[in-house]
């Protein structure tokens, strides 16, 4: 399948049956710009450990094996129409708009007032005293080197200027040579299972209507390739740039500090999840949207969590079931998460789960509902956010089963 | 405040959600320094640090929280 707007022609690929979307073989799903920072400002809060050389090989790895596929399947040989198709990626996907003009097969510079990563870290934390956009420096660095047929890690990069120090423009200078970050290969989309569906308690929730309906919607980059929608800066970001730079994190930990590490880094990669459902779940379950096409069938809190399940199946984030469902209780079956699925491609089996996203999303999902109130549209404010989140009420989770850890499915109890 | 529990929970009741943790991931290198080392997912309620430790700990939750570690618990 293509996205043919009047706009993109972006190769997607959607395999419905995984719940998944792939562009060049590289698995997109959405996440937030509370998401992006949030996740990035964890990890370099250790700062202790280097994860700019990760932060930015990650975002090479996935760019570069993404246009690879992409060029090779559109037929593309000539450097015009190859930079002409990364860049209309880069905007589709909520990145920001960025010019490859200037940039030759020795590299160069180019600059761009519309980063995702610039513009939403001053957003939420403020100005910062060093350049934040990480990803786009790899992701250059990645791109440019599928575009001029040179292997990963050909190219050197560093951001020059950012929009988040206060700059006017986010600037990028890239020279051919020895990568200064670690180069990682990407494991395209994984190994999917077949999914042994669970039967979900009785409700009043279309899960394929709704699937069909939020994966037909054109939620693509703006003229300054940015996602506003649903109170948030949305972006369809990279599966394996996730995983990487989470599970990157979590192993220089256990380096350093054997088991202290992860546990003290596990929490805030759960909130990370907090942060993501608080945020993007919040403002769907607010939206226009959702009340044209998911509210008039909702009869009761229940289906207010079946509705909203329903929604993340959309995301790229595997199929999300739910088993059981009581206001204090719940199961949740992922199949084909895409943490579990990405930690088994890059790593292997593991001794612990480590859907962290999927973690702190579940739970979120419960307390938006159930101690939140959700369904009487609160405002989703920074205030509100700390009363949810530190309230005595608020769900824990509970990993029953783990991907990552050899088993079928991850699956998730959310308790309090 | 002249524990590390003490300092833990102000910055609790005083921080965002994520600032607790926060503070464990920025002093863990500090904490497992000492002689002998704190682990942090093992607090005592009178754990207590070297002079330095205690005053990185106190400057790290000040910066995470926004304004200064108080001298008394009550504060």
């Amino acid at each position: 399948m293509t996205t043919q707007t009047n706009e993109f022609s972006i190769p997607a690929v959607l395999d419905a049956a995984h719940r998944q979307v792939t562009v060049g073989t590289e698995p997109m799903i959405f996440h937030c710009h509370h998401y992006n920072t949030f996740l990035q400002r964890t990890i370099q809060d250790a700062d202790y450990i280097d994860s700019r050389g990760f932060l930015i090989g990650a975002a090479a790895e996935v760019a570069f094996n993404q246009m690879m596929h992409c060029f090779a399947e559109a037929g593309l040989n000539d450097v015009p129409a190859r930079k002409a198709m990364a860049e209309q990626i880069y905007r589709w996907a909520g990145f920001g708009r960025i010019d490859l003009g200037p940039l030759d097969e020795n590299g160069g510079t180019t600059s761009t007032p519309n980063s995702h990563y610039s513009m939403a870290w001053k957003l939420k934390f403020g100005s910062n005293d060093t350049a934040v956009d990480l990803f786009t420096s790899g992701w250059l660095a990645g791109a440019l080197a599928a575009i001029y047929d040179q292997p990963l890690g050909s190219y050197q990069v560093e951001q020059t200027a950012c929009t988040a120090k206060g700059d006017l423009e986010s600037a990028f200078q890239l020279r051919s040579g020895e990568a200064n970050y670690p180069v990682f290969l990407s494991v395209g989309g994984g190994r999917l299972t077949e999914h042994q569906l669970v039967t979900p308690p009785a409700n009043n929730v279309d899960y394929d209507g709704i699937f069909s309906a939020l994966t037909s919607m054109e939620i693509v980059g703006n003229d300054e390739g940015l996602i506003p929608a649903f109170g948030v800066y949305l972006t369809r970001h990279y599966a394996n740039y996730y995983n990487r730079i989470s599970f990157e994190f979590e192993r220089k930990m256990t380096e350093l500090f054997a088991a202290e590490g992860v546990s003290v880094a596990k929490p805030l990669l759960v909130e990370a999840g907090h942060v993501c459902a608080f945020n993007t779940f919040g403002g769907i379950m607010m939206s226009p949207e959702w009340d044209g096409l998911i509210k008039p069938t909702l009869k009761n809190d229940e289906d207010w969590v079946h509705g909203m399940t329903a929604a993340v199946n959309a995301l790229g984030w595997g199929r999300w079931q739910i088993q059981e469902l009581k206001k204090d209780d719940a199961t949740f079956v992922l199949h084909d998460d895409y943490e579990g699925v990405g930690y088994e491609a890059m790593y292997g089996k593991t001794d612990h789960d480590v859907a962290y996203l999927a973690a702190g999303a579940a739970a979120g999902i419960m307390d938006l509902v159930y101690v939140g109130d959700i369904q009487n549209r609160p405002t989703l404010d920074h205030a509100f956010y700390n009363r949810l989140f530190k309230s005595a009420d608020s769900f824990k989770v509970e990993t029953i089963s783990a991907r990552s850890q050899g088993d079928a499915t991850t699956t998730l109890r959310v308790y309090r | 405040m002249d524990t590390v529990n003490e300092i833990m929970d102000w910055v609790t009741a005083n921080g965002d959600v994520e600032a607790s943790s926060r503070l464990r991931m920025k002093v863990l290198p500090h904490a497992l320094k000492e002689n002998p080392p704190i682990m942090l997912q093992a607090l005592q309620p009178n754990t207590k640090g070297s002079p330095e430790f205690m005053r990185t700990l106190r400057q790290l939750a000040s910066e995470i929280v926004g304004k200064p570690v108080p001298a008394t618990a009550n504060q």
